[in-house]
Formats: structure tokens, sequence, C-alpha cells
């Protein structure tokens, strides 16, 4: 998070200023301030937050991969991540690959797909992506 | 104390005394009557002292009233001794007064009887123990100023001896009883033919002549009823006599109720006939047998048999708190621990409770037995009425053939133990009674606390419903790992035998971008055939993104197996960190997962066997 642009940190975010906004900023948990932050680089992107994304529906996410799932040998080759963007997770895969340089946990990344679900969950195969600076 | 002395107090485990087959190994009348009515002979030494104490208060000429009181005290003796030999006959099974007040007044009843029981059992100790004291003190003034200390010290020897346990023989009891009851007959008989005491003290002149009224004699009534506890001890052991169970334990009811009665009315006699007051260090009992035996030999058996029966009037409580826990917890109104019998600890428990309390009580009176006994009639009488009034609706209810007398009998009994009860606790509320009336309802409202908790974890558990057939659910098993190595591959193995989806989780951390590559390297090259999920912490945790990972899991099984190193020698522990601890802690507390912990033995043999190297760091 430190790796923000400063302008953003401080001035034109969501959320109220000043002395409210503050005390709200002291008494919310840590994961509270995480996902706003996330939301900011989200807004900035220009994505869509993981939460309004409509299923069947071409979108742009950005946030940041929580986890990275590498497929044993073997078996069909897939590459799955799980993004995060403060609002929601999407799970993202890549099938016929096993490994992506720069597709590792804690990475910045923007990704662009249609969107489907599964087991109540939201995926995005074969996304296009973009990687941005690790958070 | 240290684990091998108390091991050595406790001595080596005895078998569970399962003597239900051994018919000789039980109780006879005379053997029944010595090892259960201990408590009750006892009180003899502390009964009429009770009396005395509250007529002397008012003044010397009021003494005379000893003999109607103690009178009073044997008629609802009298009334108690044929009551109980009706519980007796309705409750074979033994029970005592909770088993009655469960059977026939309902749960609520049975607490406060069982919240009685506990207080008595308490007070018992305390009280034998401190009139034990005060009739050695007598017999060697010189002791006086160190009553408390040899309280506390007989306390601590029969806590010594129950912790090491004690064998539960009748014979033991049957010596020092009969020593006991014949003295005090002796003491009666030989006292009845003189004329006046052999030695009489010097008692101090009584300065103000005070009224009898009404109120000092219920005082003094209700101060002595401490005369009849341990009356009921036999109705509670029914199935400790031999058969023909129930005969045999009226008729040892019964000749308990004659010889107490006759000692409390003979002693009675003599203190007006020996003008016996009280005087400071001596107590009452060796006042009348210094009177009537003289200061000889007669005298020194008497007192020591004195001590002894006390002493042992107190290891009852020892015996009785035990099964009263268990029948208590049974009923889920005690921890179930308290209800594992065999466990030699869980006696302990309740050994070193009773040795607590005692000691409390002893400690706050200054081992004063005047004090003490005050509070001691209270719980009893609660318990009295309660069985009383039970066995009441008990004859109104199955009203077999002539149940009309018994009832009634019954009835009488229970409106003057009630009536007593009520005096006892109106008398004595300012002298400690309060402490009683404050203690019992306390006890029955944590008792009822603690059966309503084991209630709803009942009704959560489903008890006493047959829950449906089960059936094998989809399982993840989750594995943190550290690195790739002989204990990753233990842990893999065991994984993979609980269920085939497995997915293995690394915690990475984005400053050490060579260290992560590293490890998917070795992983690659190992290839162990599953899932391998990283996870990425800026902040370098460990414990917080696994339990972050395992909760957004959505499956309806998930175990997690927790690969640890087992060091072969204890000073390796520091080798070790102990992050498996703090992982499982975590995880039992956030989520629902099944938390599995997987042990690497480092002994030698082990790794000899299969010549590998300790490779395994966590």
């Amino acid at each position: 998070m430190e790796e923000l642009p400063a302008d953003t940190a401080g001035g034109d975010g969501p959320g109220p200023r000043g002395l409210r906004g503050f005390l709200r900023r002291l008494t919310s948990s840590k994961a509270e301030l995480e996902a706003e932050e996330l939301q900011k680089t989200s807004d900035e992107e220009g994505a869509t937050p993981i939460k309004a994304c409509a299923v069947r529906r071409r979108a742009c996410v950005a946030g940041t991969l929580r986890t990275v799932t590498l497929r044993p040998r073997g078996g069909a080759p897939a590459l799955e991540a799980e993004l995060y963007d403060g609002s929601d997770v999407i799970n993202l895969v890549w099938l016929g690959r096993r490994r992506i340089a720069g597709i590792e946990p804690g990475r910045l990344v923007r990704a662009e797909g249609l969107v489907s679900m599964q087991d109540g969950r939201k995926v995005m195969f074969n996304p296009r992506y973009d990687l941005r600076g690790s958070s | 104390m240290s684990v091998p002395f108390a091991r050595w107090v406790a001595g080596r485990k005895h078998a569970p005394s399962d003597d239900g087959h051994h018919e000789r190994d039980r109780l006879s009348v005379i053997g029944g009557l010595a090892a259960l009515s201990l408590d009750a002979m006892a009180s003899v030494a502390y009964g009429p002292e009770a009396i005395v104490i509250v007529l002397a208060a008012a003044g010397g000429t009021t003494l005379g009233y000893t003999l109607p009181v103690t009178l009073a005290i044997a008629g609802l003796l009298g009334v108690l001794t044929l009551s109980y030999r009706q519980v007796i006959a309705a409750f074979p099974e033994g029970g005592g007064a909770y088993g009655v007040a469960k059977a026939y007044l309902g749960r609520r009843a049975s607490l406060v009887a069982a919240a009685s029981l506990v207080v008595d059992y308490v007070l018992n100790v305390a009280v034998s123990i401190a009139a034990g004291v005060a009739a050695l003190t007598s017999t060697f003034p010189g002791l006086l100023p160190y009553t408390i200390w040899l309280c506390l010290g007989v306390l601590v020897l029969i806590t010594a001896v129950n912790l090491r346990g004690i064998a539960r023989s009748a014979r033991i009891f049957i010596a020092p009883t009969l020593v006991f009851v014949l003295s005090v007959l002796a003491v009666v008989v030989v006292g009845l033919f003189r004329d006046r005491p052999v030695v009489a003290h010097p008692a101090v002149q009584a300065h103000s002549l005070g009224t009898v009224g009404v109120l000092l004699l219920l005082r003094a009534f209700a101060n002595g009823c401490a005369a009849l506890t341990g009356v009921e001890a036999i109705a509670n052991a029914v199935p400790s006599f031999r058969k023909p169970r129930v005969e045999r334990a009226q008729r040892a009811e019964v000749a308990l109720g004659a010889l107490l009665g006759l000692m409390l009315i003979g002693i009675g006699i003599l203190i007006v006939k020996f003008h016996i007051r009280p005087v400071r260090g001596i107590t009452i009992l060796s006042q009348v047998t210094a009177g009537s035996l003289g200061h000889g030999l007669g005298y020194y058996l008497m007192q020591f048999s004195t001590v002894i029966l006390l002493a042992l009037a107190a290891n009852t409580s020892f015996g009785g708190m035990p099964v009263l826990a268990q029948l208590l917890a049974k009923d889920n109104n005690l921890p179930h621990l308290f209800g594992l019998r065999a466990e030699r600890q869980v006696h302990r428990y309740g050994i070193y409770f009773l040795a607590a309390t005692g000691a409390l009580l002893l400690i706050g009176t200054g081992g004063d037995m005047n004090t003490l006994v005050p509070l001691f009639a209270i719980g009893v009488f609660v318990g009295f009425t309660l069985s009383q009034a039970g066995l009441v609706r008990h004859w109104w209810t199955e009203r077999p053939y002539g149940w009309r007398p018994r009832a009634a009998l019954n009835g009488f009994g229970a409106l003057l133990t009630g009536l007593a009860a009520v005096i006892v606790t109106a008398t004595k509320f300012p002298e400690g009674g309060w402490l009683i009336v404050v203690t019992m309802p306390l006890i029955v409202l944590l008792m009822s606390r603690i059966n309503r908790a084991y209630d709803r974890i009942g009704e959560r558990l489903e008890l006493g419903r047959i829950p449906v057939r089960p059936r094998p659910r989809q399982a993840l098993v989750i594995v943190p790992i550290g690195g790739v190595n002989r204990l990753t591959k233990e842990a893999m193995s065991a994984a993979l035998s609980l269920g085939d989806r497995v997915v293995a989780l690394r915690v990475t951390h984005p400053d050490e971008p060579e260290e992560a590559a590293r490890f998917i390297d070795a992983w690659e090259r190992w290839a162990p055939g599953v899932n391998l999920a990283l996870v990425s912490d800026a902040h370098r945790r460990l414990v917080e993104p696994i339990v972050q990972y395992v909760r957004g899991v959505d499956e309806p099984h998930v175990f997690v197996l927790i690969p640890e190193v087992e060091p072969a020698h204890v000073w390796q522990r520091v080798l070790q960190n102990q992050r498996g601890a703090v992982l499982a802690h975590a995880l039992r507390r956030d989520t629902d997962a099944v938390v599995c912990r997987l042990r690497f033995r480092l002994e030698d043999r082990v790794l000899r066997a299969y010549g590998t190297g300790p490779g395994a760091a966590a």
C-alpha cells in the first residue's frame, strides 16, 4: 500500500475527511482499511468493482492477487489466482498454462474478460491481464 | 506439591471396591452401627455443651433447664429415629435426603437437600476437629494456646490419610466406637450413684440472674440440636448392610437412636446433678467425666476415645462427599468430572475442597467449637425436613397397606424438624447462622446453573435422539508447509490418506521473491501431485494469512494438517518455533476446520532406519 501515489492517499478519495474521517480510520479494522485502499486503486484503474460485475458480461477488474494455485503436472494444466479488489473476490483461471511469469501472490493486476459463475463464485477464464507494481 | 510426593501420598491405585458379591464384607448390625453412627455418637461431645453454653449465658439459675431441653431433644431424636426406620424401608437403595427429595419433591427441593448436605459435610469436618481438640486441651490445659495449630494439624493428618486412601473396613471403627460408648455409659452410671462430683471445677459466679424466657429455651434447644447430626447416615447407606439389608439397617438405626438418647439424657442428668457450668478451656463432657470418675485412668481413657472418635467422625465427611458428588454429577448438577469415580484425581479434588473449606472455618473461628456448633444444625434440619416431607409424599402416592399411620409419623416428623429448622435458623441467625442462610442458596443457584448449561449442551448434541446415517462429504485437506523436505513428504502422505483433494499452502513475502522462486522450483522438481496455493503477506505474518485462506475456502469439510517436529530431547524444544501450536490455536478459534497435528519424531532409531538426515526444519 505504501507505493500508492501520494495524491490519492490523502485527498480526494471517498469517505469523510477531517476529524470524523480520522476517527473512523482509527476505529475501523486493518482489513477494512486495506479494502478501502484497494477500492481506491481499482477506481483509478477505471475498473469495475468486482461486487458490481454482472455475470456473462465482459468486465475489467483490478486488485491484488491474494492466492495463486499451481496445479500438479499430469493433470489438465491450469493456473488459478484469486483477485481481491476490496469489494469482492474473483477467480482468474488461465487454462493450458502451468505458470505465468509475474502471476504471483501479492501482485497488483488488472484483468479483463468474461465474468461467469462457478460454485457460487465469480470466475474469469483466460482473462487479458496487465501486471502492475506489487502492493 | 511435587508430583512424586503427591504420588507417594496418594499411594498405589486401589482396585475399585466392588464387593457386591461378597456378602461377608458387608456390614452387620454392630459393624454398621460403628461405621455409620460415628458422626452421631460423636455429637455427644458437643451437643450437651451447646445447651449449657446458651443457658449459662442467662445466669446460673437457668442451668436447671438443661434437663428439660435435653429431654425435648431426645424426644425429637425418638421421632427422627422412627421416621428414618421408615426411610430405610421405603428407600432400600439408600440415597438419603437428596434421593428422597429428588424422587418425590422435584429437582429444586433435591438441590436444596444437596446444598444442605454439602454444607453439613464441610461443617462436620470443622466441628468434629474443633471438638476433638477441645477434648484434648481439656485433658492437657497446657496445650490450650496451640488450639488452632492442633486443629490444623489434625486436619492435615486426616487429609493425608484420605489422600493415601483408607481401607473401608468397618472393623477399624468398631473398637473406638465401642470404647467411647461404653465409657460414656460408664460415666453416666457411675455418676448417677455419686452424691456430688469427685472433682469440681471452680465455676465463675454468674453476674446477672436473667429471666428464663421462652426465647432462651428455644435458643438452648436450637443449639443443642447439633447433637442430632448424623442420625441420617445409616439411612443413606442401606446397600452396604448384609442381607436382609432393610431389617439390619432398621435395627442399627433404632440401636443408634436408643444409645444416643441414653447418652444425651444421662449426661443431661449429670450436668444438673453436678451443677456443671461452662469453664473456659474445659469441655462439659470433660467436667462430667471428671466429676464422675475423677482424674484417674478412666478419665484419660474417656478423653482419648473422645479425641479419636471425633477425628474419625471428621473422616466420615471425606468418605461421604465423593459419593454425593458422584450422585450430583450423574444428575448434571456438578461437572461430570466428579462422576468419574475410578479417577483417583477426582477424589482428590473433593478431599482438597473439604480440607480447604474446613481449614477456612477453623481459622476463621480460631478453632473454637462453640462458635462453630451454632452453624451446624441448620443444614441438618433442612435435610431432615425434606426427606420426611418426601416420604409423606411417597406414602400419599403409593398408599400401601397401613400407610396412614406411617404417613402420619413422617408428617409429624417433618413438622417437628421443619419447626426446629425455623427455630434454629431464627435463633442462630445473628451468631453466624446468616452465613449458612447465604451459602445454601448460592450453592443451589450454582448447581441449577450447571444443570442448565448441561441441558443446553444436551439440546445441541441431540441427546436421546438417533442421528441420521453418517455420509462422507467432500473434504479438502490443507497442509501449510514451509519448504520441500522430509517433513513435507510425511505431511503430504498423511494428507493424501485423509482425503483425495489436498492443497499445500505456502505463505510468501513480496520482499523476498528469490526465496519464493527457489521454493517453487524445488516444488516443481519434487512434483508431489497436489495443488500448491501461494498466498502473500506484506506484513511477514504467517498465521493470519493461513487462517484467512482457510476461512475463504467454501467446502463442507476442511482439514488442516499441521506438520510439526517432535524433538528427541526436551531441551531441543527451544530449537523449534512454536508456530504449530499458535496456528492450531488460531484455527480453532477462528474457523470450523478440523485441525490435525502431525508429529514427526526426531528419535535416532527412526532416522537410522530410513537413513535420512534431520533436514526437517519447520
